[in-house]
């Protein structure tokens, strides 16, 4: 534990997840919940979605005081309350932190950002920032990507396609008197298609952080199970696949908060807690509901044996009543397209995939009767429809 | 000898004015009101009021926690084994599955042909002016009974009334709370005008079926009705008197909650011109999932009864999941109401409640109740809704042009008589 996993510093495509959780002293904790939440409101992230090779993230001040405390559950201590960020990205690991530290102004927000945990060495050098990284990094349990072969970047451009596509579509080009307007027409989409800004979507983005404490810090049999049983699933199908509004979902069991390096006198946490990190559209009730109704045996493997999970019940109520009391609220979402929904996202990915095996089986211009039956075809998806 | 009558004895006047406004108006304003306060109020004489969405859910998620308190009304009624006011038992369990068994998913076709053959059948025969519920609720509900449940009800109009009346009289008996005895002789007057039909069907079905040549009772499509299908064998593990106490839950469940449902899904749509226009466009576009959603909206803003009736067995606390700080208790034998209606509207999980949006993501619907005790007939219902509004709609039904017909009359929570205009359609395109 505490390494990033293998696939996270070799693949060179698929979305990797990134954990870290670093100590923050009391003293600096409530400062830096009003950075991020300042943050939160004054700062739109640009810098990092130019980046355009990160998903999600988040940035949330965990106070220990707020963690819940169920009956027969060990009381947390006063100690360094917890500064959470999650991610995924595209690309080697290696290159993903050296971008934190190599351009000026995200290095200025990660000194921000980071400030507050202990011990924090900055972004610079950066042999000392990944160092940094590393240690404080969780491995995950379990990790679900709504769809995990496209980069930020096929997105961005599957999205400005189908936004491209969708005007001209509009425009009802089939309707040109000679299929020599119409193809002129047509090139002049094909130039002007990528330059399309990526359109903001409407779907309202919800962020989940729930810190469900599983057993205490003294013994480890639950935790264990837990670890085994997730692992163990892993050639099965994610049930967040059954899921429609979720884009990532995170499983991470959280032994204890590392201490930073050279600080000999933190104080552990009592319990041992399942981080469960998910984004997605809409509400997290009806998720939670969705998630409890079609794979109630997970659930309960997972969060069955955790202190002040319902025992013996039957409904989503108990699940989702379960979950929201170990939330966190997030201090500092990210989403690199905001507003768009799972559904728009693979729709885009289709229409920018069939669109291109199209245009290239064409190889000069379609003529309208062509056009027309593409389009057609297409609308009958609702894939031009965003 | 004069049959029993709800209308009769519930003539208009203050009384019944006064009943609709409390029943109708204040209560489901109050729960809300009290419900955006606090989802759980113990009240005083041991009453509970539940209004909270989860709190709501929670309830009826906890059937052992929270029982069925309808014991004495079950004996006022001389009806045993009624699914509704049942425990989560082995019994109830073995009554539910034989239920869904002999009423299953697979004559939901049936159904709907029924319903579309009766309902444009009377809007054909009609003068472009017709009473909603007693002219086009009732008889397609009772045509159901007659076809597919197998039960013949008495062609006698007032015996047939008597029938119906007796079986909405039956049902607002048990679910409006706490025995009152004062309300059990009007019950027990209700109910034997309905017992008396069931044994007749039982008996007319054992005698056709002794021979094990029963016969189809439907119109001319060769389908065996429920009672035939039991009684050639179909649940071998069902008694006659279950089978007997079924019938009348599948009818006593069903005619009062779709007349109900039928008027006021009609009043939604005449109120708000959205609803209207969203029911259309699902009807023009032959849309069936988008006409149910729409009704079933109108029926959650218009829901048919503000709240239903549990029992705390010992002391109880709500908010399972939750620390015990966040809990509510509620004591041992405390009687709960619990408001479906209010919590259909709880902000904390539905989204601008008031609003007509049928698309809306946030919050289930729970218009045919939660988990336990959760409408053994919704499919049955939902296909006679969709059927009926596909036909009403598609003849423009809409306010009467005659003012002084637009007042709906109604009986405690029942829409009585609700006349809309509508276009006669051309039989020869109905059908």
């Amino acid at each position: 534990m505490g390494e990033p996993s293998s696939s996270s510093l070799s693949s060179p495509v698929r979305s990797v997840p990134l954990t870290v959780i670093t100590p923050m002293p009391r003293w600096k904790s409530r400062p830096g919940w009003a950075f991020l939440t300042y943050m939160r409101y004054r700062s739109k992230l640009h810098e990092v979605r130019q980046l355009r090779f990160i998903h999600f993230a988040r940035w949330q001040r965990v106070s220990r005081r707020s963690l819940t405390n169920f009956a027969n559950q060990p009381a947390e201590a006063d100690g360094d309350d917890l500064f959470v960020f999650s991610t995924n990205f595209n690309g080697p690991w290696d290159q993903y932190i050296d971008t934190f530290s190599r351009v000026d102004n995200i290095r200025k927000g990660i000194r921000w950002l980071w400030g507050f945990s202990d011990k924090f060495p900055g972004p610079t050098p950066i042999r000392n920032f990944k160092s940094y990284i590393h240690h404080h990094t969780y491995a995950e349990q379990h990790y679900f990507d709504a769809y995990p072969d496209a980069t930020v970047r096929d997105i961005a451009q599957a999205l400005s396609v189908t936004e491209g596509l969708r005007q001209f579509v509009a425009t009802r080009p089939e309707t040109r008197s000679t299929d020599e307007a119409f193809a002129r027409n047509y090139v002049e989409f094909l130039d002007t298609m990528a330059d399309t800004d990526v359109p903001t979507g409407t779907t309202s983005q919800s962020f989940l952080t729930a810190l469900s404490p599983i057993e205490s810090a003294d013994s480890s049999a639950a935790s264990q199970q837990i670890r085994q049983y997730l692992e163990g699933r892993s050639p099965e199908p994610s049930p967040f696949a059954d899921c429609p509004m979720v884009h990532m979902a995170r499983i991470v069991v959280v032994d204890d908060l590392k201490p930073a390096l050279g600080n000999r006198n933190a104080t552990s946490l009592a319990s041992r807690y399942l981080l469960f990190v998910v984004e997605l559209d809409g509400s997290i009730g009806d998720f939670l509901d969705r998630l409890s109704d079609s794979h109630p045996e997970f659930v309960q493997a997972v969060w069955g044996s955790c202190h002040g999970f319902p025992v013996d019940r039957t409904g989503p109520v108990f699940f989702r009543q379960y979950i929201e009391s170990c939330t966190a609220k997030p201090n500092l979402p990210f989403a690199a397209f905001p507003g768009v929904s799972v559904d728009q996202i693979r729709c885009a990915l289709d229409t920018r995939h069939r669109l291109l095996k199209q245009v290239s089986q064409w190889g000069t211009a379609p003529t309208r009767a062509q056009w027309k039956h593409f389009a057609e075809h297409l609308g009958e998806r609702g894939h031009h429809g965003y | 000898m004069a049959g029993y009558s709800l209308g009769e004895q519930n003539p208009p006047g203050l009384k019944q004015d006064l009943v609709f406004l409390a029943l109708n108006t204040l209560m489901p304003k109050a729960f809300r009101l009290v419900g955006r306060v606090t989802p759980i109020l113990n009240g005083p004489k041991s009453f509970t009021l539940v209004t909270g969405y989860d709190e709501v859910q929670e309830v009826f998620s906890r059937p052992k926690d929270f029982e069925v308190p309808f014991e004495k009304h079950m004996e006022v009624l001389r009806w045993d084994n009624f699914l509704l006011a049942m425990q989560d038992t082995p019994r109830y369990h073995h009554i539910h599955s034989n239920t869904m068994r002999l009423w299953h998913s697979g004559d939901i076709e049936w159904i709907a042909s029924i319903t579309r053959h009766t309902v444009n059948e009377i809007l054909a025969a009609g003068t472009g002016t017709i009473d909603v519920i007693q002219d086009v609720a009732k008889p397609v509900l009772l045509a159901i009974v007659e076809q597919y449940y197998g039960v013949p009800v008495p062609k006698d109009s007032i015996k047939r009334q008597s029938f119906f009346d007796g079986n909405l009289a039956a049902s607002g008996f048990v679910f409006t709370g706490p025995l009152r005895e004062s309300l059990a002789n009007d019950a027990r007057a209700a109910v034997s005008a309905v017992w008396p039909v069931i044994d007749d069907a039982m008996d007319a079905a054992r005698a056709r079926n002794a021979d094990s040549s029963g016969t189809n009772s439907g119109p001319s499509d060769h389908r065996v009705s429920v009672i035939d299908r039991y009684f050639q064998g179909d649940t071998d593990q069902f008694t006659e008197d279950e089978m007997r106490s079924s019938l009348l839950a599948m009818i006593g469940g069903y005619l009062p909650t779709d007349t109900n449902a039928t008027g006021r899904v009609m009043q939604v749509l005449m109120k708000r011109p959205e609803a209207m226009r969203y029911v259309t466009e699902a009807v023009r576009n032959g849309d069936d999932d988008q006409l149910l959603r729409g009704v079933l909206e109108a029926l959650r803003l218009n829901y048919i009864i503000p709240m239903l009736w549990r029992r705390a067995a010992g002391t109880q606390l709500v908010g399972d999941g939750k620390p015990s700080d966040d809990r509510y208790e509620v004591g041992g034998n405390r009687i709960l109401a619990v408001s479906l209606q209010a919590a259909m509207f709880d902000r904390r999980r539905v989204e601008n409640p008031k609003a007509y949006d049928p698309d809306r993501r946030t919050g289930t619907p729970m218009v045919y109740g939660h988990q336990f005790h959760y409408c053994v007939g919704a499919a049955i219902s939902n296909a006679i809704l969709i059927e009926m509004f596909r036909a009403l709609v598609s003849s423009r039904a809409r306010q009467p042009a005659d003012k002084s017909l637009r007042k709906i009359r109604w009986v405690g929570m029942y829409p009585w008589n609700m006349c809309i205009d509508y276009d006669v359609p051309n039989p020869r395109e109905s059908y």
